[in-house]
């Protein structure tokens, strides 16, 4: 009884009221028109659903005005013909100084001339030089000799480098040093000479312009200038700065970035040979589908490299170096896809939109076809 | 008599012609359709009058073609030493270098690093993130600058501020001591402390209400010889609202920044701010929408649903109309079948 009550009020509101079933006239057009225009719409449906799930990206480019943001840089350099000991990296400001805040980690590996791993060890930026054996015996109330570097006394042969290095001087005997010999470090500098090296790890730096370098002999400051020590360098020309770059980035690694450098490989056999990068990062963030941001930063790269062999006329530091500079735009790419709703609503154009000009093609068959009869019944057709 | 024939003339021209009640047949399963599709069609509507309303921007970055040569540098910034030791000068690429002192006012003043952001290495504080609003900001441009506060009391802060007009050229605006890098008399050791505050730095014409990046960050230092370099890369920008026809000529930048001890160095103690213009010009307009184009979306939205839910329906009828006549003819019994039109009751 409620039922039908509810049904009857239903019915009131049926916009979809349909003509009684013997006003209604169906013809073979019509059902040829209907199979056809469903064909239409399953296909246009089919690519509208795909256009729906498609995600978007869409770049915006700003002016970045962020402050004291601070970047990674990812790297992975393999040197070929420099043994780790001799090789140091240092991260500058763009005065030419060492930055001084930076949080790195950076693992050096020993490569044997065949390019197998040996050892990994943590590397510390601007540090080069293998350390010693410290673990000998001293005797009690032991001062090992400065050599006339410092006053004071120097137990290990780091602490005599050092000194060297604070007062200017080269360090390129260390058979005469005793310290260096207990430790046993001309061995290993002897030992490690044909070896190569692989730096990987990633430095946090201030993100304003400056440089890192790869290049020989520990570094220090000396009269505020930077400065290599490259005695160890120049005893050998079997040492050159030929590089395999498997990856350099300034941020995690995203699909979307494209990192030029990465697998680039440059050849030399002239040891004071200097390879130079000049870098332009432009900061970039992604916003994902799920509202996540990720900043990140994108370069373009233009590459140098020069000859200073004795001989060539100009001086220059042999290595490799990474000049970077900072865009002040911000490129931001915005992963979209269109609303539930508005594909809805393309649905409904489609399927509405289809049916009603096939109405119209119907009808106008229909009427165009019984025209045609009606002429022959009266014998007019020719 | 001629109205009544045109009455006649326009009805004829009814392409919606209508079907009586009586001759169609209303069902439950059609009002219930109905209503979904009102249900549906309303959200939907509901749902587009809100994208309309919602205000969309269009960026875009073209090579800059305005033609003024030079530009404000608007200045205002505290620096935590007395007035009568700071010198402030100004240097460009055309090789001029201006004793920029007398264009700027230096007032006496207490330091304050109220409302200030001190950003630590690890801040990062977004300015103007991606919901920034064209209206703020065209409204913030043309209000007062009115937090110009003095104090009585203790004066050993220098306030500088001012306007200096610059070629649009790179330059370096710096401040110094004097006796350290110009001459004058020489500041004493202990009287070199660049802490400092900016309360407004900016290129162009002078909004108080534009948020820059370097607006009340505050530098602190203890030591005597530090050093303060800042980079600015500075973006002509165009902002436009389409629909009220307000532009704004000003100029956004991008600022990356270095400090030092300089102690043991060479370089002087001070504050550098080195700038340079890109070529590019950066173009926000707040695009209008046409009322049209909406009209045009309502009436697809609404057409469309309405028709093909019609359709789905007859097609949903139809085939359960045939497997129904099926059944029948299978079970045979015609005694329960009643014709359609019989099942419809007759209202008015």
């Amino acid at each position: 009884m409620f039922q039908r009550k509810l049904s009857n009020g239903f019915k009131r509101f049926d916009a979809y009221a349909k003509p009684l079933d013997d006003f209604k006239v169906k013809t073979f057009a019509g059902g040829a028109v209907t199979i056809i225009s469903s064909i239409i719409i399953i296909f246009l449906f089919i690519s509208e659903f795909l256009d729906y799930r498609k995600v978007h990206t869409e770049p915006i480019l700003t002016v970045d005005k962020s402050r004291k943001e601070r970047m990674s840089i990812f790297m992975n350099i393999t040197f070929p013909h420099m043994p780790c000991y001799l090789l140091s990296v240092d991260v500058m400001d763009v005065s030419g100084e060492q930055q001084n805040d930076i949080e790195h980690d950076v693992y050096k590996t020993r490569l044997d001339p065949n390019g197998n791993v040996i050892e990994s060890e943590a590397s510390f930026v601007g540090e080069s030089e293998i350390e010693g054996d410290q673990d000998a015996e001293l005797p009690p109330n032991y001062c090992g000799s400065c050599y006339g570097a410092r006053r004071g006394c120097c137990n290990t042969c780091d602490e005599v480098k050092e000194a060297y290095a604070a007062k200017g001087w080269s360090f390129n005997n260390p058979g005469k040093v005793e310290q260096c010999v207990r430790e046993g470090y001309g061995d290993k500098v002897e030992e490690q000479k044909n070896e190569g090296c692989n730096v990987h790890g990633f430095v946090k730096v201030n993100k304003v312009a400056g440089n890192f370098h790869f290049a020989p002999g520990k570094s220090f400051q000396q009269n505020g200038m930077h400065v290599h020590d490259l005695q160890q360098f120049y005893k050998s020309t079997d040492f050159d700065f030929s590089h395999i770059i498997h990856s350099i980035s300034f941020g995690k690694p995203q699909e979307r970035i494209f990192n030029p450098l990465d697998d680039t490989q440059k050849e030399t056999s002239i040891s004071r040979y200097q390879f130079q990068y000049f870098l332009k990062i432009v900061s970039t963030n992604t916003v994902y589908l799920d509202g996540t941001e990720e900043p990140s930063n994108q370069y373009s790269v233009t590459e140098h490299d020069q000859d200073f062999s004795i001989g060539s006329g100009v001086y220059g530091l042999p290595g490799v170096f990474f000049n970077y500079e900072i865009s002040p735009m911000l490129v931001t790419y915005t992963e979209t896809r269109k609303s539930f709703t508005s594909f809805l609503t393309g649905v409904c154009a489609i399927v509405g939109g289809v049916f009603t000009v096939a109405g119209i093609i119907d009808s106008f068959i229909y009427t165009a076809e019984k025209k045609l009869k009606k002429k022959i019944e009266l014998g007019k057709a020719s | 008599m001629s109205e009544s024939k045109l009455r006649k003339r326009i009805t004829q021209l009814d392409v919606f012609p209508k079907i009586e009640r009586d001759y169609v047949d209303q069902s439950a399963g059609g009002g219930f359709v109905t209503m979904i599709v009102t249900f549906i069609l309303s959200f939907l509507i509901f749902s587009e009058v809100l994208e309309y309303l919602n205000a969309q921007y269009d960026y875009s970055v073209v090579i800059d073609y305005t033609k003024n040569n030079n530009v404000y540098m608007n200045i205002d910034l505290t620096v935590a030493m007395e007035c009568d030791n700071l010198r402030a000068d100004m240097y460009d690429s055309t090789g001029t270098t201006t004793y920029a002192k007398a264009a700027l006012s230096f007032t006496p003043t207490h330091f304050s690093v109220r409302n200030a952001v001190n950003f630590n290495n690890n801040g990062k504080a977004e300015i103007e993130g991606e919901n920034f609003d064209m209206d703020d900001l065209m409204d913030n441009a043309e209000k007062e600058d009115d937090s110009w506060s003095s104090y009585e009391d203790e004066k050993s802060s220098c306030r500088i501020t001012g306007q200096i007009d610059v070629h649009k050229l790179a330059g370096n605006f710096h401040i110094t001591a004097l006796g350290h890098g110009y001459g004058g008399k020489h500041t004493e050791h202990n009287q070199l402390n660049f802490t400092h505050r900016f309360y407004t730095f900016s290129f162009g014409d002078y909004y108080p209400g534009l948020i820059n990046p370097l607006d009340d960050s505050v530098e602190i230092t203890e030591k005597h010889f530090s050093y303060y370099q800042y980079f600015l890369s500075i973006v002509p920008t165009i902002y436009k609202q389409e629909s009220s026809g307000r532009i704004l000529y000003t100029n956004q930048y991008s600022v990356t920044d270095m400090s030092a001890d300089v102690s043991k160095s060479h370089d002087l103690p001070g504050i550098f701010i080195k700038f340079d213009f890109e070529p590019l010009l950066v173009k926000i307009v707040q695009i209008k929408k046409s009322f049209f184009h909406f009209l045009v979306r309502l009436c697809g939205i609404v057409g469309g649903i309405y028709v093909s839910f019609g359709n789905i329906y007859r097609i949903l009828f139809t085939i359960y109309n045939l497997i129904m006549r099926k059944n029948q003819k299978d079970s045979s019994s015609e005694s329960e079948h009643e014709p359609l039109v019989a099942q419809s009751p007759v209202e008015h």
